[in-house]
């Protein structure tokens, strides 16, 4: 479910499905752990392609960033309305870097 | 999952679904279907969408903790304005007989401890425009009014 390409920058980890719900949570949350443990440097998660997010798919990206080692940080981009709306909601878009899209975070990358 | 034959300008749909994490997620996207197939803007999802997965998903974790045979019955109507969601369960009932939290428990959220949990009942005292629970035959009945977004 997701795709990873390692920037000079930073790493892409494009989330492949149009869902994170309560169904794929675990999942999602061992495919990141997966992908920091295997990338370098900042990592930005490409949510452009995922339509809904319900709360524990939002309890699996938190769960994401505090996997992340000292020194490197998770940054989100590419929040549809549905999945921005429950950031918002529930604050969390106060602990992470949210950009508008991949190329905003990432400049041709 | 069964569904009752519907034609397509239906406004109400009623599923008896397997109690389990990918049969909500069937029943979201049939309802989806239904919506879209009716050229419904909520067809594209919104507060419905989320509200009605976060109680699915509650019954399956909580009325239907350790059962595999849990079924829930979903009746569902809606307008242009509104959807109307009774979920009916045979799990255990609510601890202390009421759902938990209320509508300010999304502000009670403290950030700095990195929550990655708790805010499934906050999302749905958000979202709703009423709600009412009901132990009664045995059986769980919740029933829920979410507005929609304007089109």
């Amino acid at each position: 479910m997701l795709t990873t390409r390692q920037d000079t920058r930073a790493a892409i980890v494009t989330v492949d499905v149009d869902r994170i719900d309560a169904a794929v949570a675990i999942e999602f949350k061992d495919q990141m752990r997966a992908a920091i443990a295997d990338s370098d440097g900042r990592v930005v998660l490409d949510l452009s392609r995922v339509g809904f997010v319900d709360s524990s798919g939002l309890g699996a990206i938190v769960a994401a960033m505090k996997l992340m080692p000292t020194g490197r940080k998770l940054e989100l981009a590419g929040l549809t309305e549905n999945v921005d709306k429950v950031f918002r909601m529930t604050r969390m878009d106060s602990i992470f870097t949210i950009h508008r899209t991949i190329d905003t975070a990432v400049p041709n990358a | 999952m069964t569904s009752d034959p519907t034609d397509p300008g239906s406004t109400s749909l009623t599923l008896v679904a397997e109690a389990t994490l990918s049969g909500n997620r069937a029943v979201l996207l049939d309802l989806r279907r239904h919506l879209a197939k009716a050229g419904h803007p909520a067809a594209r999802g919104g507060a419905w969408e989320l509200v009605i997965a976060e109680a699915l998903n509650n019954i399956v974790e909580h009325a239907y903790a350790g059962r595999d045979d849990g079924m829930i019955r979903v009746d569902l109507r809606w307008s242009d304005t509104q959807m109307q969601a009774d979920l009916v369960d045979d799990g255990t009932p609510m601890p202390g007989g009421t759902p938990p939290g209320d509508t300010d428990t999304l502000d009670r959220i403290r950030t700095e401890t990195l929550p990655e949990g708790g805010f499934g009942w906050g999302l749905i005292h958000t979202l709703v425009s009423h709600l009412d629970y009901r132990r009664e035959g045995g059986c769980n009945h919740l029933s829920l009014t979410i507005p929609l977004d304007p089109a």
